[in-house]
């Protein structure tokens, strides 16, 4: 057993930390102030502002995560069926 | 994805000849076990009950959208009444569904309160409900004006008897503005609609189901099932973390999904302080997989792939495979891919459907996880810029929205990035765009199957060069694939048995989207969790190389592109106007 006080944190160990901590940091600035700052003032905010105001999840992998697709299953079905 | 990929990973697919204990102890059956242990609970959870009068709504919605389409060339006011009442009829709706969505739910859409993700309190959710009620107001007010005018433009039209050509198109016109502003009103309803709740004791519970399943398999299959429990709590933390980040509204509206913030955690971790041991166990990137391909098995119904009749099926159908396959030999042939099984994973991802195919292909090709690790990346780049830049260009050329909506469906990765980009340009190209993507999804069953039997009777072949045998074929097949399909078969049978407008209601709108894929999207998140925390960052630039899978990527983009829009154009435009018109 290693007791607390035998272990040093020497600059060898606290390297792999900082590098975590700046990761963290890293990934929190982009997803947190560079996606939305983009979001607001990128080519794409026309998009972006839409897509928030219709309650769509852009970020869905599949047909069944996006509830548009059974909206439009549900129409084109009824198009089809029920039309003159 | 190869074995020894994996830290915590037993031999998962039989080479020799299977012995029956291979049906407790490979992890290939105990995938197909949990999957379909899911499913039938899904089942019996959801079939035996209904929503009230199911069967009269039905009729009743039928009967007035058949007895308008018998009075007027379009849809009128009271036809599209009929339809979003029909609509409404899910399971997902009912007290018991809405119960089940808070025990297995993941964090909550957060804006700029990163607690809101976990907890809001009474106060809280009465204050913002106040906000969200006075823009719901603002939203309202203009979507009565439109309604009311559409009314008016019916009422003139229906006096002439829908006889005039002039006023029925003014009706119509009138009616999709209404039809825009009603999407905006419902999403503003929704949102104002505000209620307290702590997901924290909820996501515990969901993080015990998922260790308690996964422990006894692990258990049967290596004996290592408390070391798994005790390491499954990290890995199902950064989990958390992950869909913690996906729900950031901004995130989420880039498409930016759980996917990549869970690979970027995990390597994060294990490039600088390492993976715990003790978490190790629970690293079963595979494990995870299968699993989770066997639930999505159960996603795909077969009987939707002529919702949008012949065209549909010639832009998703036709289309995909041919450029999937050119896409893989000109990887083979010209860019010369330094790998087989990451150019079919890359192939796959850009022209079938992004992540979700990527997975099923990697896993079926036995791909190694830095392979997928760089196609699940390359496709959420580009997915994001393709969702902004061709809704853009689409409206700058004036391209009609149902060709428009066709060719963004074949083409854009991700469905949640194809339905924001359809919503952008209006309900038609939405429709026809999110439909196309569906379509195409359904397809990666028929992909997964393709390639892992070409894998196991020729790539592999080709290694050992010998021809294997029927029963080497069946020796090396990954077993999981056939789970995935009799889940889709299952799913699929049962759709048609109730027919299209009930099954909607119990299995698409129920089984599926309130419990498979819930417990799906825990799985696919805990994998790319487990391959960040089992990859070397330094790996990933070996596959990288000379840019070849971008390359790739943009020269079967580019084809994609070309062959999608001029199938589309010549399906919906020159051999079935009628069915464009009917849209």
């Amino acid at each position: 057993m290693v007791r607390d006080s035998e272990i040093h944190f020497t600059p060898d160990r606290l390297r792999p930390w900082a590098a975590l901590i700046g990761g963290v940091l890293a990934l929190a600035l982009f997803a947190f102030v560079v996606i939305p700052w983009l979001n607001a003032h990128g080519p794409g905010n026309g998009i972006i502002s839409a897509t928030k105001s219709n309650g769509v999840d852009a970020s869905a992998l599949f047909y069944t995560e996006t509830p548009e697709v059974s909206e439009a299953v549900n129409y084109l079905g009824n198009s089809s069926k029920y039309s003159e | 994805m190869t074995s020894e990929d994996d830290p915590g990973q037993s031999a998962s697919v039989t080479r020799n000849p299977a012995p029956w204990s291979d049906l407790w102890r490979a992890e290939d059956y105990w995938a197909i076990w949990i999957g379909f242990f899911l499913i039938f609970v899904g089942l019996a959870i959801f079939l035996p009950n209904p929503p009230k009068q199911l069967e009269e709504k039905i009729a009743s919605a039928n009967a007035t959208m058949q007895r308008e389409a018998g009075i007027a060339p379009f849809h009128t006011l009271t036809w599209f009444e009929a339809n979003d009442a029909k609509h409404k009829l899910k399971a997902t709706n009912e007290p018991y569904a809405k119960a089940i969505k808070k025990w297995i739910g993941k964090p909550h859409q957060w804006m700029s309160n990163p607690l809101d993700a976990f907890l809001l309190t009474e106060n809280q959710a009465a204050a913002r409900s106040d906000v969200s009620a006075r823009k719901y107001e603002a939203i309202h007010g203009k979507t009565l004006k439109l309604e009311a005018k559409a009314q008016r433009a019916e009422e003139v039209a229906r006096a002439v008897r829908f006889e005039n050509a002039e006023l029925n198109s003014a009706t119509d016109a009138a009616i999709a503005d209404y039809r825009i502003q009603k999407r905006k009103d419902v999403k503003a309803k929704k949102s104002a609609k505000v209620k307290a709740y702590n997901q924290i004791g909820y996501l515990i519970a969901s993080g015990v189901g998922i260790c308690v399943l996964f422990a006894i398999g692990v258990q049967l299959i290596s004996g290592n099932g408390l070391a798994f429990a005790k390491g499954f709590a990290f890995v199902y933390f950064l989990a958390v973390l992950a869909f913690f980040i996906a729900a950031q509204a901004d995130v989420k509206a880039s498409g930016f999904g759980y996917a990549a913030w869970a690979i970027v955690l995990g390597l994060l971790i294990s490039n600088t302080v390492g993976t715990p041991k003790w978490a190790v166990p629970a690293v079963r990137t595979e494990f995870y997989i299968k699993t989770g391909l066997v639930l999505l098995g159960g996603e795909i119904l077969f009987g939707r792939i002529l919702t949008i009749g012949i065209p549909g099926i010639f832009v998703a159908w036709v289309v995909t495979p041919i450029v999937l396959i050119t896409t893989y030999w000109f990887g083979q042939r010209i860019v010369k891919m330094p790998s087989k099984t990451l150019n079919i994973t890359l192939s796959a991802d850009m022209s079938v459907c992004g992540v979700s195919a990527a997975i099923a292909t990697a896993a079926a090709s036995r791909a190694k996880k830095e392979e997928l690790t760089l196609a699940v990346g390359i496709s959420l780049i580009f997915t994001s810029i393709m969702m902004i830049v061709m809704p853009n260009f689409i409206e700058a050329v004036g391209m009609d929205h149902v060709l428009g909506g066709a060719w963004m469906g074949g083409t854009i990765d991700a469905t949640g990035a194809v339905a924001a980009a359809g919503a952008f340009l209006g309900d038609q190209a939405l429709y026809v765009a999110a439909t196309v993507k569906m379509i195409q999804n359904i397809l990666i069953g028929v992909i997964a199957f393709g390639v892992a039997l070409y894998w196991v009777t020729k790539v592999e072949r080709d290694r050992t060069g010998a021809k294997p045998s029927a029963m080497e074929i069946w020796y090396r097949f990954p077993k999981f694939v056939l789970g995935f399909i009799v889940a889709s078969i299952l799913c699929s049978l049962i759709y048609e048995t109730m027919g299209s407008d009930r099954g909607a209601a119990m299995i698409s709108n129920g089984v599926i989207s309130g419990w498979t894929r819930v417990w799906r999207g825990w799985l696919f998140c805990l994998a790319f969790v487990s391959i960040g925390l089992a990859t070397d960052f330094r790996q990933l630039a070996k596959y990288f190389k000379g840019g070849k899978p971008v390359i790739l990527y943009l020269c079967g983009q580019a084809f994609n592109l070309t062959l999608t829009l001029l199938m589309a154009y010549l399906m919906f435009f020159v051999v079935f106007p009628e069915i464009t018109a009917q849209i």
